[in-house]
């Protein structure tokens, strides 16, 4: 026999299966450290354990989570932050309330302050496992995925060594990164009239592009989407706690483009309509009637500036405020 | 197809392999060559069957050229032989770029079409050409014509190079024929090889490839630190996606028994401008440095003998006017835009100046600081490269030289107010996660990309040792793993 016979019949196999059981192991070892890479594996892990009694539960995407990471929404201990981004979606609200709820918690309201786009466009397909598939594992969240997300692939079966960075590297920063079980309370309270910032002087704020995208994108809620929504219907029946929507602010430019095409107002419907055949009351509300917001990031959907994050802050505040007063509107009553 | 695609892997070339070396054995090595052709042939129409029936006419019609060449070697046949590539060239890959430069300078209007560049187109244009050069020089002969097809259409080198010179591979194929290979026992070495390439592009370029992306979605819009990563970031992206398909070629050459030349030599390490270029895509270099450089430079010596020139002027003639005009056909060369003119512009005045330096007998900088000018030199030259338009450059390279302020991102406060720099909004680097991982992975590419040799550079140095295989194992177990989602080669477009 060759040296390369041998080589390829004895010693690479050899190696290779070697390295693959030496992963194999250290991945058995490391497979109950619980992942904090993100902020949705914090929140993954503190829905369960945070032993507060919050009264509202707000969920939502990055515009609201930039705020309510950073400004504490409601009074002390009113408001349970379980926002996270779109890149893990409404998926990771349902999971992450549900996981809430079966923990013992009772809130009496759940806020889902989310922009449209969440409920209309597709996730984001690579970052889809990262930030959901590998963080939600328990039967129900599997089996969810399974049915109402096609790209949803689960690693489970595959050897280790095919995932080092999942198996081994993750396992390990996260030992070294613990930031404990509580659900993340933000550390500032929002100034009651902060000083608004004014537009940068130069016009990188405005993108004609980005709204004619954003203008030109389909407004129908996604198949996915509705399931979810039925979900949190069900869970409000079997939980007791009153559902609020939320849009969150949204750059002007925007706005008044999609309100011309009537896109707006036809998503507005189209979650009423899932509500409504579901039998659970909701009221739905936009932020933006009442104040505008001027001050956006590039992509026109994050709000930019501590002044009008504040602004938002407060806004939320004053709405779960007027939910507990039993003065909100609920828009699909049993 | 492309060599990080699941099907070339583990169907298209173990098939072909297999079937290769049994038509070999068991008929002969014509039949071997056939066999190749069929399997290049399926390798190219996999991606589009109509232009590989364009790609079979060009070789035949460039058959036709050497043929004729081969009795005649009639300087006008050649420029004629040469003037049709490069119009077939020009038509496909250029149409547009020319007609939008000429609409902006008549105020002519015209229907510009999409362009759908043939892959590869190029690559084997060039490839074409040197060999009707060489055959009108009387240096290479004409040979069979399935010879000649494989000889352009080998499927390693078929659609990204490297650019290989007929006097490299006829040898070898005329050996087949006669059922010979030149180098049979390298099935080891290139199978080593090809697995170094494919590592280097689904784990290292392909993971940077998210991140840099992102940089150049926000060119207008960078910071100080986030251009230089975009910079840093895309020149180590770049590198180790072509090299790594280099190392896949040169390997899978050696696979069927083929020896190709190798394309890069650790380029980064490079301490001048002209050992860059005689480091990085090595085989494009001496195609223009032998077809387009040292005739002008020749010419341009015989002018200088002739009129007595010396001095400035002799070095304006003789060395930067050739070497300006070869860096704009290669800049050229590697698209049709004005990034990449002025890519090859600035590459040419960099070697001018290196050039000048030597000539002007200057002393010789230290090591460190002839590679940090070269290196600048460099990520200047791949932001004009990267970016979709001057203006994007030119705002990359203004953030990068001149920022006015340098700040730090807002999460990165109490760093920043213990070095006394201010914090602003940073636009890529808003997440302090992201950009800790953009950080180590550039911390970690960037010695192996400056100090690992290329594999492919002497394959048969691979030894079948238990050394080897603990390294090629964790390598193959990444590579497996990160294969689901590779992309495109970004030489591909070329």
């Amino acid at each position: 026999m060759s040296e390369w016979s041998r080589f390829f019949l004895i010693r690479l196999p050899l190696a290779v299966f070697t390295v693959g059981l030496v992963v194999q192991g250290t991945a058995a070892l490391l497979a109950g450290v619980t992942l904090h890479r993100h902020n949705v594996d914090d929140l993954a892990n503190a829905v369960m354990h945070d032993g507060h009694r919050y009264s509202v539960v707000l969920l939502g995407d990055s515009v609201t989570h930039n705020v309510a990471h950073e400004y504490r929404i409601g009074d002390v201990d009113e408001v349970a932050d379980l926002t996270t981004h779109a890149f893990a979606g409404l998926p990771s609200s349902l999971f992450l309330l549900k996981r809430y709820l079966e923990s013992g918690h009772r809130p009496q309201h759940v806020v889902l302050a989310a922009s449209r786009g969440v409920y209309v466009d597709p996730m984001y397909k690579p970052m889809f496992n990262y930030y959901v598939g590998s963080v939600f594992k328990l039967p129900f969240e599997r089996e969810f995925l399974r049915t109402h997300y096609s790209g949803y692939m689960n690693y489970g079966w595959r050897p280790a060594a095919l995932s080092m960075t999942t198996n081994l590297g993750e396992p390990l920063l996260s030992l070294i990164r613990r930031p404990g079980n509580d659900i993340w309370r933000a550390p500032e309270t929002p100034s009651l009239n902060p000083t608004l910032e004014g537009f940068p002087n130069d016009v990188s704020t405005y993108d004609q592009e980005a709204v004619n995208n954003r203008v030109k994108a389909p407004a129908v809620v996604r198949p996915e989407v509705k399931a979810i929504l039925r979900e949190f219907c069900e869970l409000s029946h079997r939980y007791g706690f009153s559902l609020h929507i939320i849009w969150p602010p949204i750059e002007p430019h925007l706005q008044a483009a999609w309100k011309l095409t009537g896109k707006m107002q036809s998503i507005t419907e189209q979650l009423a309509e899932i509500f409504k055949s579901n039998q659970t009351a909701v009221s739905i509300d936009d932020v933006v009637d009442q104040q505008e917001y001027p001050n956006f990031d590039r992509d026109l959907i994050h709000i930019r500036g501590r002044g009008w994050e504040q602004r938002y802050a407060n806004q939320l505040t004053a709405y779960i405020h007027e939910f507990k007063k039993g003065k909100q509107q609920m828009a699909f009553a049993n | 197809m492309l060599f990080t695609d699941p099907v070339f892997i583990f169907a298209f070339l173990p098939i072909s392999l297999v079937l290769f070396h049994l038509a070999r054995r068991y008929r002969s090595g014509k039949f071997a060559i056939w066999f190749l052709l069929v399997a290049s042939a399926f390798f190219y129409g996999y991606w589009s069957v109509k232009y590989l029936a364009l790609l079979l006419s060009q070789i035949l019609i460039n058959y036709l050229f050497a043929q004729q060449l081969g009795r005649s070697q009639s300087k006008r046949l050649l420029w004629l032989a040469i003037g049709v590539n490069l119009l077939l060239l020009g038509y496909f890959k250029y149409r547009n770029f020319f007609l939008e430069n000429l609409s902006i300078l008549t105020g002519w209007q015209f229907h510009l079409a999409a362009l759908f560049v043939p892959l590869g187109i190029s690559f084997h244009t060039f490839q074409q050409i040197t060999y009707l050069t060489d055959v009108a020089d009387g240096e290479e002969d004409v040979p069979p014509l399935p010879q000649y097809i494989l000889f352009v259409m080998f499927f390693p080198q078929l659609i990204a190079g490297p650019i290989v010179l007929h006097r490299e591979m006829g040898r070898q194929l005329a050996s087949l024929a006669e059922n010979r290979l030149l180098h049979g026992n390298s099935f080891g070495p290139g199978f080593t090889v090809f697995c170094f390439g494919l590592f280097k592009k689904v784990c290292l370029a392909d993971n940077l490839a998210n991140f840099v992306d992102t940089t150049f979605q926000w060119p207008l819009h960078l910071q100080f630190l986030e251009a230089w990563f975009a910079a840093v970031g895309y020149a180590l992206q770049l590198y180790f996606d072509f090299s790594g398909y280099s190392d896949m070629a040169v390997g899978l050459g050696l696979m069927f028994g083929f020896l190709l030349p190798f394309n890069f030599n650790t380029p980064f390490a490079a301490t001048s401008m002209t050992e860059y270029w005689k480091r990085w895509h090595i085989t494009m270099t001496r195609f223009f440095t032998m077809y387009c450089y040292s005739p002008m430079a020749l010419a341009a010596h015989r002018v200088v003998d002739q009129r007595n020139i010396t001095g400035v002027r002799m070095f304006a003639l003789c060395i930067a006017a050739p070497t300006v005009i070869t860096f704009l056909a290669s800049g050229l060369w590697h698209g049709a835009g004005w990034t990449f003119i002025v890519f090859g512009l600035v590459n040419g005045v960099g070697l001018l100046i290196n050039h000048a330096w030597r000539e002007a007998k200057m002393p010789r900088l230290p090591g460190v600081v002839a590679w940090f000018l070269t290196m600048i030199t460099i990520l200047v030259t791949l932001v004009y490269f990267r970016s979709e338009s001057l203006a994007q450059a030119h705002a990359i390279l203004k953030s990068m030289f001149l920022p006015g302020q340098i700040a730090l991102p807002l999460w990165a406060d109490g760093i920043a107010s213990r070095v006394g720099l201010p914090v602003t909004f940073f636009e890529v680097f808003q997440a302090a996660n992201f950009t800790a991982h953009y950080v180590c992975l550039l911390l970690l590419f960037a010695p192996l990309a400056i100090l690992l040799p290329n594999p492919a550079m002497q394959p048969n140095i691979v030894r079948p040792s238990v050394t080897t295989a603990l390294v090629m194992a964790p390598m193959l177990w990444l590579t497996l793993g990160w294969l689901g989602e590779p992309r495109t080669f970004l030489y591909f477009q070329f």
